[in-house]
């Protein structure tokens, strides 16, 4: 098919509803990089923006620009509980976003990718069952520049601990974060290793110690990839519990 | 730009705005040789870029501005697609929070703003409806792709816009009962040819001729068609 054969198909393609056929044999034109059809669905786009902003006007909530915009309030210090529901909504949005799709769509199937999106979700609802729990304590922590990391720590001795902290700097090549118990005796014992994803968020689940009580800290090491370290290598932070 | 000489000259002036476009009408007259002109002054194009640029600073402020200039727009195409209210504010609130966070990705020089504002909303709610409707992700387009700001239009001038939009929306006033039913359920519902036909209980020929038909007039309407 040539350029001209497709007129009829940029609005449907750029809205999303283009299916069959036509929608494949666009998707394989496209692949050309035709500049002639990537500038009529520009087009497109904006003539749908057009229809679409012709719909009849309804008036929001009041409640809701209080909503959207508590959302994006400067954040508070010491932190608040809101920031984990944000910092489960950002971690969400990435991957459901930009990571996942940019990083793998080319190779992975969708069944392997709602298989992934499956898992975070799994996640992200473990740590928000433990913040809803009764008997769930949240310690708030923050670094000492508002720039560092800050988050929170749940612990629930029956669900397990969950640690939520944000701007944290993606791991140089090579390295890992790691997560730690602190016991008030005895040496740190290794949790879990983690990577946050590229808004600086990271949501870590894990088991509870044996001994909840015993705990003093939950600390964040940066290690080598490939190691099982023993001792803290390099102590990011130390959120006392 | 016009270069005025306010001693020689009355003038005098009205805006007009509304939530997604502002103008300044401006007329004159000189003493002894009377004329009359108008211009529109595209003010809201800066206000725009200089938004665009605030959000990627994260400033939190121009979150507030955003909201009150697009909120209800946004809100509206959400509950023209999804008719709950409930959901149409969670999306709504999701439609920001994914501006806010693919913010950086827009090119303002690129792209039209509003153009993508309204695609980032929309997409919100066709992805709801096909998770209701249960459509098959695989047969679809991606819509994350179809927010990719490099495939929007260049932006234009403010007041081609004005008028491109009320020539749309004439031209959607002007369609026949059926072509309207399609190009809503489209536009409006995120509905395939195939699953308007089935809706409608009409052939799918029958249904692409009006889709066909329709997108004709609104192309022609919006000055988008194969001869430009």
């Amino acid at each position: 098919m040539n350029c001209e054969q497709f007129e009829d198909l940029y609005e449907l393609y750029a809205l999303g509803v283009l299916d069959g056929p036509e929608k494949f044999a666009l998707e394989q034109h496209l692949l050309t990089d035709c500049a002639t059809c990537r500038s009529r669905i520009g087009l497109a786009l904006d003539q749908i923006g057009f229809v679409s902003a012709s719909v009849p006007l309804t008036d929001p909530p009041a409640n809701l620009r209080h909503r959207v915009l508590n959302t994006f309030a400067p954040a508070k210090t010491p932190r608040s509980q809101s920031f984990i529901p944000w910092a489960i909504a950002a971690a969400l949005l990435v991957s459901l976003g930009t990571g996942i799709v940019a990083e793998d769509r080319a190779r992975r199937t969708d069944a392997a990718l709602a298989q992934s999106l499956n898992q975070d979700l799994a996640r992200m609802q473990d740590v928000l069952d433990i913040l809803k729990a009764s008997g769930t304590r949240e310690v708030a922590f923050q670094n000492a520049t508002p720039q560092g990391p800050h988050g929170s720590v749940l612990i629930n001795a029956q669900l397990g601990v969950a640690l939520v902290v944000g701007n944290l700097p993606v791991p140089g090549p090579g390295l890992k974060y790691e997560t730690w118990y602190v016991p008030k005796s005895g040496a740190p014992r290794p949790v879990k290793p983690f990577f946050p994803n590229e808004a600086g968020v990271a949501v870590v689940l894990m088991q509870s110690p044996a001994d909840a009580s015993d705990l003093k800290a939950v600390a964040v090491s940066l290690e080598p990839a490939d190691s099982n370290p023993v001792k803290p290598t390099t102590l990011v932070f130390a959120a006392p519990v | 730009m016009l270069s005025l000489h306010p001693p020689h000259l009355h003038y005098g002036g009205k805006v007009d705005w509304n939530s997604q476009s502002a103008g300044v009408a401006f007329w004159f007259r000189h003493p002894g040789r009377p004329c009359l002109s108008l211009m529109i002054a595209d003010h809201d194009a800066k206000g725009r870029g200089e938004l665009v640029g605030r959000l990627k600073r994260r400033e939190a402020e121009a979150m507030v501005e955003l909201y009150d200039k697009y909120g209800k727009l946004i809100y509206s195409i959400i509950f023209r697609a999804v008719n709950n209210a409930a959901t149409a504010e969670d999306l709504t609130q999701e439609t920001f929070f994914r501006i806010w966070s693919r913010i950086q990705t827009f090119n303002d020089e690129r792209g039209s703003f509003e153009a993508w504002l309204v695609a980032v909303a929309r997409n919100r709610a066709f992805d709801h409806l096909r998770s209701v409707r249960h459509t098959a992700a695989a047969n679809m387009p991606s819509l994350d792709d179809l927010e990719d700001t490099r495939l929007f239009a260049r932006e234009e001038n403010q007041s081609d816009r004005i008028a491109k939009q009320r020539a749309v929306k004439q031209a959607l006033e002007g369609l026949n009962d059926d072509q309207r039913e399609v190009i809503e359920l489209t536009h409006f519902e995120g509905m395939t040819q195939t699953e308007i036909a089935n809706k409608l209980h009409k052939p799918l020929g029958t249904v692409k001729s009006l889709v066909r038909s329709a997108l004709k007039v609104l192309r022609s309407a919006a000055g988008t068609g194969a001869s430009l």
